[in-house]
């Protein structure tokens, strides 16, 4: 590969959004105003033509697909060995980059239009464009990094953007709560993955990818040799080192988990996302949909060596994967704010992410990723598009039979919705089938709950477009509904077309029956190879211990294709009967499963239950501490003052001040002494 | 060259003190004109300071024990030449960051000074550049009453500037930190004067010397047994652990910060609690390396303990100044963590966190101090909103609040993270010393404070920033000819400490070049692996069993001179070569 294009090109990627951001930053409040999205509009896309030339660089460059650039010296634990600032630039980076920046640009368009108000700017227009950009920019830091410190500061750099974003309106308390919330249950994630950072250094001494990866793969593999070579170490060291690598692996893998759960929003850290739709719909469709949300999954390809390693936490992920995603799809069901249903959408979706990485599919995983970046940021941007025209307001029960008014956020979002559901041919088909089809090979119980969340899927997806778009127009009282401008409709047509198109990347034509002409496991599976051979490695393991269920694995190969697209096509259907065609049976539903229904609409009690359980046991204990504080230390101290106190009151009533008593104990004082010398005498 | 760099360390000493003059005796009554004079005061000695630093770095000036810009004048002796306390002055690559951070903060904080303080004035400057003086004599001193005289003369002006400027109860609360912090220096002179006698009496060097290098070579070879170690190491820590201000003994800060007029907080937060952990690193670790050793769980869990205990008190603080206060407490048990690891890593990142909390708290205490002079309340109950009324101003307060929670990219991540590293490796040995005695239980611990943290940071944020806009009645206050938001002379004072932030965060490879040749030398050497000589060499002379004395003893005659004058390698210090020799002293 030529090097020092890719230099350049990754460090055009990491400063032009950055640049972009400072200018929006520094200038726009006072000179761009208005303007101010052009700079970022540049910086972003600047990056994403970059981001495209290095893909194609990548792609192009066969076996030698991975590069290592080191820009300088950051920190030291001492000993001589530095923590660099270095990229590391591979297919999956090259692919993330590709994802996160060309959607970054659509959306950045798109909030041209939509952060204005009767062609006004929003207050903090400026503001608004420079944090994407700054996002933008960390977001490209932690897929480029090329040490767990550099993915660490980008992990925190892009919840910090995503914080400064919820929070956008901040005048709004629930903004300004979502915010910190985000941040919070971020930060309990991070604590975990900062601790899983901090026991990789103790054991490898080291943090960059290179070192780690080779020495965790061979120390599970025990090659006492090479293992001695590469840490410069003596045989017995490295015997040893080899035993605590074997041992550690799953505890690192555990603790990294933590940090990919906070930030993927999985079971139980979950509960910030659905929050943070207080933030105006390009973030949720650009940070907490397409790319930041979806880092946790990034972080768990690229540690594959590490989290590959352990079946049992494998096991775990697949688990967590496949309960959040028919959990949060059980939520999704019965929510009315448009933007929560796809909140919760996401979260279930990133849990069908969560269950392909746990069944050693991580090439599905990443496809996945891919494809519903491509059409759940479409479906955030239909549905702002939406809320923009029905002056803010989102909540599914106060208008419906929009297709007419928003004719092209209507056929966009069908695409979107169809894609999202899995419908037969679409985006969303292919990469969910791929997930379905490796949680077979796992266990039956994932691939079950796979199929049954995609049938959920399919049904609340088209219960909300049937509710907003299909039956009586209606909308919002003083509201002049009118269809978005080409700033909004040309990104979302666009992402339209990624949404039908994206998952042909991830599969390969050949000769075979109805649909199977179209295998998995195409071109974007090849391309990613070297990344998830990790999971590769073991996933043959894995494949021929399930050798035993040849009637699954047989299901699986052929007819789950079939099936999973009957099962969309029967969610779509249900939700059609219940919504359109027989509009009472929802409330007949409502009404023989009451309690079913208010716990789904209260989430489950999730929220309250961290209240009662950690927020206010944790705050009590800060008063109890203040309370210390003031009473029992400073009441030792005064009890210690007391002593010396005490001691000089009991002797001030001897300074009375008057002559005569002091001449009486001179007197007798001077006698004593007399005394004394006469008795010694 | 020779004469500035022997006397430079001097002129940056007493330029603050030149100043305060020139504030009293040359600037007339007018207020505008004594603050001037007072900022060309402490502007003097931050080019001084900086003109230091560069030679410093450029390894001008002699260079004595590994101190540089050293210099020594006669300030006690006898006819016998058997006391060595002289008015020694050095920097090494340590101090040197704190003496900038010194620098740069009085400039600040009196700028800061300009709208707040009218009355009395020309007293105030006096004592705030009074106190420039006392700070920066403790990070040049090498020699331990020079150290001690400035580290207690510090306590003068602060006593007044909270007892004359502070709010409504400043009078207990200048009682109640000078207290305080007398009761444990008094404590620390005890020590100071138990292990000057003891190398008296041990010492082959049979002089009464106060000599800092002296002292650590003496404490450094072994000859002070493990049990007066212990004693010497509780007397010196007791000045030190009030002064950080270390759990339990910090609740003189809350009301010391909250009473102190904001100039006062600035300086304090952001120097005067580095005095305390200055003194661990550069007396009561390296000297002491036994008693370190064996108090080190001891102080890691009360460092721990501050921490989490600092961060759930700030949490429930109405008043922002206090939330603040008790946030110092918990990043500076932070910093002690960091060096009890006894590792490169974690002394690394205590010095950074000294720096970095420094810059962080300070411009934090400065935000703060810019709102009340405007709402004249520091309650968040009565605050909200600010983003809108003072967007310049929820900049810079986001800014340094992220820097406070350690994101990385920031200048408080490097210190954190470098702090953990230390803390959860301290028992490995990649960094080439031996192992430590803490280890993963305690970075876990003390890693919820990186969670606790952001809770409380953010709880200030959401509160005073965001929010509907709620001010007290009749505010903002413009009278005293401030704008809403922040003025030009605000930003001023605030930016460079902005930059600071996001530059040492990006780059902080300059300070850590310079510090870890020092910290190897001069506070973990008795650590310092061998890699040619046996590990369990090292390992039984830090142990105390094997003791010896020092390569080429001085003669009890030799006079201070000569003992300066010995060449010194960073190898002298280290254990391996102190094996071999008899034992002259054991318990």
């Amino acid at each position: 590969m030529n090097e020092s294009l890719l230099t350049n090109l990754s460090i055009l990627i990491l400063l032009l959004p950055a640049a972009g951001a400072l200018c929006a930053g520094a200038l726009g409040p006072r000179h761009l105003k208005g303007n101010s999205h052009w700079p970022v509009v540049f910086g972003v896309g600047g990056a994403a033509i970059a981001s495209y030339i290095l893909l194609f660089q990548v792609a192009g460059a066969g076996e030698e697909s991975s590069v290592l650039i080191e820009l300088y010296q950051w920190f030291t634990a001492g000993g001589g060995s530095w923590f660099n600032v270095e990229l590391l630039i591979d297919p999956l980076t090259a692919v993330m980059l590709a994802v996160v920046t060309g959607i970054s640009t659509l959306v950045v368009i798109y909030s041209k239009e939509y952060m204005r108000h009767h062609d006004q700017p929003e207050r903090g227009y400026e503001r608004f464009f420079a944090f994407l950009g700054l996002f933008v920019f960390s977001m490209c830091i932690l897929v480029l990094g090329g040490n767990f410190l550099l993915l660490y500061l980008g992990w925190e750099a892009v919840g910090l953007c995503s914080y400064l974003l919820i929070g956008f309106y901040y005048q709004k308390p629930s903004a300004a709560a979502a915010a910190k919330k985000a941040f919070l249950v971020n930060r309990i994630g991070d604590f975990g993955f900062g601790l899983g950072i901090l026991l990789i250094y103790i054991t490898f001494g080291c943090l960059d990818y290179a070192t780690v990866f080779e020495a965790a793969r061979l120390g599970m593999d025990h090659n006492v040799e090479a293992l001695a070579t590469l840490m410069s170490i003596d045989a017995i060291q490295a015997s040893e080192l080899a035993m605590t690598i074997s041992s550690r692996l799953p505890i690192i893998a555990l603790l990294l988990l933590c940090g990919a759960v906070g930030k993927s929003a999985q079971l139980p850290l979950y509960v910030w996302l659905p929050d943070a739709m207080e933030g105006p719909s390009p973030v949720s469709a650009l940070i907490h949909a397409a790319t930041m949300v979806t880092a946790g999954i990034y972080m768990m390809v690229r540690c594959g060596v590490i989290f590959a390693s352990s079946d049992a936490v494998m096991m775990f992920i697949a688990i967590l994967g496949a309960a959040t995603a028919i959990f949060a799809a059980t939520i999704a069901l019965v929510q009315t704010d448009m933007k929560r249903i796809l909140a919760y959408s996401t979260i279930s979706q990133l849990g069908y992410m969560f269950l392909g990485v746990g069944c050693f599919a991580a090439g599905s995983a990443v496809f996945h990723l891919m494809t519903h970046a491509f059409f759940k940021a479409l479906l955030f941007l239909g549905a702002g598009s939406v809320m923009h025209a029905m002056g803010g307001i989102i909540d599914v029960r106060r208008f419906g039979g929009l297709k007419r008014i928003l004719p092209v956020t209507y056929l966009t979002m069908l695409i979107g919705s169809a894609a999202l559901a899995g419908f037969p041919l679409l985006a969303g088909f292919w990469s969910k089938d791929e997930i379905v089809h490796a949680a077979f090979n796992q266990h039956v119980l994932l691939g079950v709950v796979g199929l049954v969340t995609a049938v959920l899927t399919a049904f609340y997806t088209f219960r909300m477009m049937f509710l907003a778009f299909w039956g009586e127009e209606r909308v919002p009282e003083g509201v002049s509904a009118h269809e978005s401008g080409k700033w909004i409709l040309v990104p979302l047509g666009i992402l339209a077309i990624g949404a039908i198109f994206s998952g042909y990347f991830g599969v390969h034509v050949h000769g075979g029956g109805f649909l199977g002409f179209l295998e998995p496991h195409g071109a974007l599976h090849h391309f990613l190879e070297p990344v998830t051979a990790p999971f590769a490695a073991h996933a043959h393991e894995a494949h021929a211990a399930e050798i035993g269920h040849g009637f699954f694995a047989a299901i699986a190969h052929h007819w789950l294709m079939y099936l999973s697209a009957l099962l969309s096509i029967l969610g779509i259907l249900v939700a059609y009967v219940w919504y359109v065609q027989r509009p009472w049976l929802p409330q007949v539903v409502r009404a023989t499963f009451p309690k079913a229904h208010f716990v789904l609409l209260h989430k489950y009690f999730v929220d309250e239950f961290y209240d009662t359980v950690f927020v206010s046991p944790l705050r009590r204990l800060g008063r109890f501490c203040y309370q210390a504080d003031v009473f029992l230390i400073d009441g030792i101290v005064w009890f210690i003052t007391v002593i010396p106190r005490m001691f000089g009151q009991s002797w001030r009533t001897l300074q009375t001040g008057a002559l005569q008593g002091y001449g009486l104990g001179m007197a007798a004082g001077l006698a004593l002494i007399i005394v004394l010398v006469m008795m010694t005498t | 060259m020779d004469f500035v760099s022997n006397w430079i360390l001097t002129a940056i000493i007493f330029m603050p003190i030149v100043g305060a003059a020139y504030v009293w005796f040359g600037s007339g009554s007018r207020v505008s004109q004594v603050r001037s004079n007072a900022m060309i005061g402490s502007m003097l000695t931050l080019l001084l300071v900086i003109c230091a630093a560069g030679m410093h770095s450029q390894g001008q000036g002699e260079t004595v024990d590994g101190y540089g810009l050293y210099h020594t004048s006669g300030w006690m002796a006898d006819g016998d030449n058997r006391i060595d306390v002289n008015y020694t002055l050095g920097i090494d690559g340590v101090s040197v960051w704190l003496l900038l951070l010194t620098g740069l903060l009085c400039p600040l904080a009196i700028w800061a000074s300009f709208s707040s303080i009218t009355n009395r004035a020309k007293e105030y400057y006096c004592l705030l550049l009074l106190l420039e003086s006392g700070m920066l004599g403790v990070f040049c001193s090498l020699d331990l009453l020079l150290f001690y005289v400035f580290f207690e003369f510090t306590l003068i002006p602060l006593f007044f500037l909270i007892g004359t400027w502070g709010g409504q109860e400043r009078a207990r609360a200048a009682t109640k930190f000078f207290l305080f912090t007398v009761a444990g220096s008094v404590l620390t002179f005890a020590g100071v004067l138990y292990l000057a006698f003891h190398q008296y009496s041990y010492g082959d060097t049979g002089v009464f010397s106060l000599n800092i290098p002296t002292l650590v070579r003496y404490g450094q070879s072994g000859l002070i047994p493990a049990g007066v170690q212990w004693w010497i190491f509780l007397g010196l820590v007791a000045g030190f652990a009030v002064k950080v201000p270390l759990f339990p003994v910090h609740t003189w800060l809350p009301l010391a910060h909250t009473e102190a007029p904001t100039a006062g907080s600035v300086l304090l937060a952001g120097v005067l609690l580095k005095l305390g952990t200055y003194g661990f690193i550069r007396l009561a670790l390296p000297i002491l390396p036994e008693g370190a050793e064996a108090f080190a769980h001891f102080m890691a869990v009360m460092a721990i303990a501050g921490v989490i205990y600092g961060a759930l008190a700030a949490w429930v603080q109405e008043d922002v100044k206090k939330l603040v206060a008790y946030s110092s407490v918990s990043h500076m048990g932070f910093c002690v963590l960091g060096m009890f690891s006894l590792k490169m890593a974690g002394m690394t990142g205590s010095v950074m966190y000294m720096v970095n909390h420094g810059l962080s708290t300070a411009a934090l205490f400065l935000v703060v101090g810019m709102i009340y002079e405007r709402y004249h309340t520091r309650d968040m109950n009565k605050l909200g909103g600010l983003a809108r009324q003072m967007p310049v101003m929820a900049v810079f307060l986001i800014i340094f609040t992220l820097s406070s929670i350690g994101l990385p990219g920031l200048n408080g991540f490097i210190g954190e993270m470098l702090v953990l590293i230390g803390t959860a490796a301290s028992t490995e040995t990649h960094d080439g010393l031996i192992a430590g005695p803490l280890g993963m239980a305690y970075a876990v611990p003390a890693a919820t404070g990186i969670v606790l943290g952001a809770i409380y940071m953010l709880w200030m944020c959401r509160r005073i920033l965001f929010g509907p806009v709620l001010e007290p009645p009749g505010t903002p206050d413009t009278s005293a000819g401030l704008p809403p938001d922040l003025s030009g002379r605000e930003i001023g004072i605030l930016a460079p400490i902005a930059v600071l932030c996001l530059v040492i965060g990006i780059w902080p490879k300059p300070m850590i070049d310079s510090m870890q040749p020092a910290i190897e030398e001069h506070i973990l050497a008795s650590r310092v692996m061998e890699k040619d000589i046996n590990v369990a060499h090292a390992d039984k002379a830090m142990k105390g069993q094997s003791v010896a004395s020092n390569t080429a003893p001085a003669s009890p005659q030799a006079d201070s001179m000569e003992v300066e004058s010995k060449p010194t390698e960073a190898q002298r210090f280290t254990g391996s070569q102190l094996v071999g020799s008899e034992v002259r002293h054991g318990s």
